[in-house]
């Protein structure tokens, strides 16, 4: 046993520690404990759904944070798994983005509630969808009998 | 302070793996509060916060199935929240860069304060498993001992009907069964293989 714990005079630390451990539960609010809890209905989802991994956003892989204003280009998201991918643009009031090979397809915005909002890729793979969700969201593309999903990004 | 879950994070994670919501739970119950207070670290909106542990309990539900260590768990938990955080962070000051008044983005910790943050959140959630392992009757009494408000001495004594002077070994011997749990002597481990230069362990010595 280790017994670097063994001196009493560290028994005051120890509890001031504690008691800050012990602070750090009663602060969390407890919506966030519904909303996690309540985040396990996809897991029975999941196992049918390829994920598309997040694999560039500007707002933290992109060059150095932007200034001023007038210069802030859009923020831009990168999706790839196999031969599909998915770049997107998020502007204030819309999202778009296109498909990878170009092609048409089903699209739904899909909020952690299960709230979703549907779009059609035209024959290009280009897409749009408004703004009117909060929160995580996944990008969902139905191929045929697959369906592929985004990971969980906060847009 | 729900502190009463028995089962280990493995045995949680193997159960939640297979579909059951109470381990899922569970495992919520343990972990939230280092989520929380990771996200809290970046100095969010209580609205970003919320939505950073969103994503990240999301993103636990897509990965249950491919963990293959549960005892990396808290750090995969730590890494994802930061990672969230920190896009998040981005992504506000893209939409709006420049606080007219204080000038551009106060809210970056340094990554120096950040680093012993993560270790103080390691070592928190250390010592709330160690707490969930021990015995009811010797945690109750380490409880007695974190009181908010904090008990006297006395109080504590008429509390459990014994002598005062008992008082200091009674807390000595809780504490001692608290520093043998298995979760802190893990934390011990890994931080003295993880030790180069010593700077990591004033912090357990100070516990």
């Amino acid at each position: 046993m280790d017994t670097s714990f063994g001196y009493d005079s560290c028994e005051e630390n120890l509890l001031q520690e504690l008691r800050a451990a012990a602070a750090e539960v009663a602060c969390v609010p407890a919506r966030c404990a519904a909303a996690a809890k309540a985040t396990f209905t996809w897991h029975a989802i999941e196992e049918e759904l390829q994920t598309v991994a997040l694999c560039f956003d500007s707002a933290v892989d992109g060059q150095a944070l932007v200034r001023s204003p007038a210069t802030v280009a859009p923020r831009t998201l990168s999706f790839e798994c196999d031969e599909f991918g998915l770049e997107v643009e998020i502007r204030p009031d819309y999202i778009t983005g296109q498909l990878l090979p170009p092609h048409s397809a089903v699209l739904r915005l899909r909020a952690a509630d299960g709230s979703s909002r549907r779009a059609r890729a035209d024959l290009s793979g280009w897409f749009v969808f408004d703004r009117t969700m909060s929160g995580p969201q996944r990008l969902e593309c139905h191929l045929g009998k697959r369906v592929l999903a985004t990971e969980w990004t906060i847009w | 302070m729900e502190l009463r879950e028995s089962r280990t994070p493995a045995q949680l994670l193997d159960a939640a793996s297979r579909g059951d919501q109470a381990s899922w739970n569970g495992l919520v119950e343990r972990y939230l509060p280092l989520v929380y207070s990771v996200a809290r670290r970046y100095r969010l909106s209580d609205e970003d916060a919320a939505d950073v542990s969103q994503t990240l309990w999301l993103r636990l539900v897509e990965h249950l199935g491919s963990i293959k260590e549960p005892r990396a768990l808290p750090s995969w938990i730590i890494t994802t929240t930061k990672r969230e955080a920190l896009r998040t962070l981005a992504a506000r000051q893209r939409t709006c860069p420049v606080d007219a008044v204080n000038g551009f983005d106060t809210t970056r910790p340094d990554a120096t304060d950040s680093d012993a943050e993560l270790l103080r959140a390691e070592r928190h959630l250390a010592l709330r498993d160690g707490l969930a392992e021990l015995a009811p009757d010797d945690r109750e009494l380490v409880l007695l001992f974190i009181c908010d408000p904090p008990l006297t001495y006395s109080q504590i004594a008429a509390r459990l009907g014994v002598p005062v002077g008992s008082i200091g070994p009674t807390r000595g011997r809780c504490l001692a069964k608290l520093r043998s749990t298995s979760s802190i002597q893990q934390l011990l481990r890994a931080h003295r293989d993880n030790d180069e230069g010593g700077e990591h362990r004033g912090h357990l010595v100070r516990l």
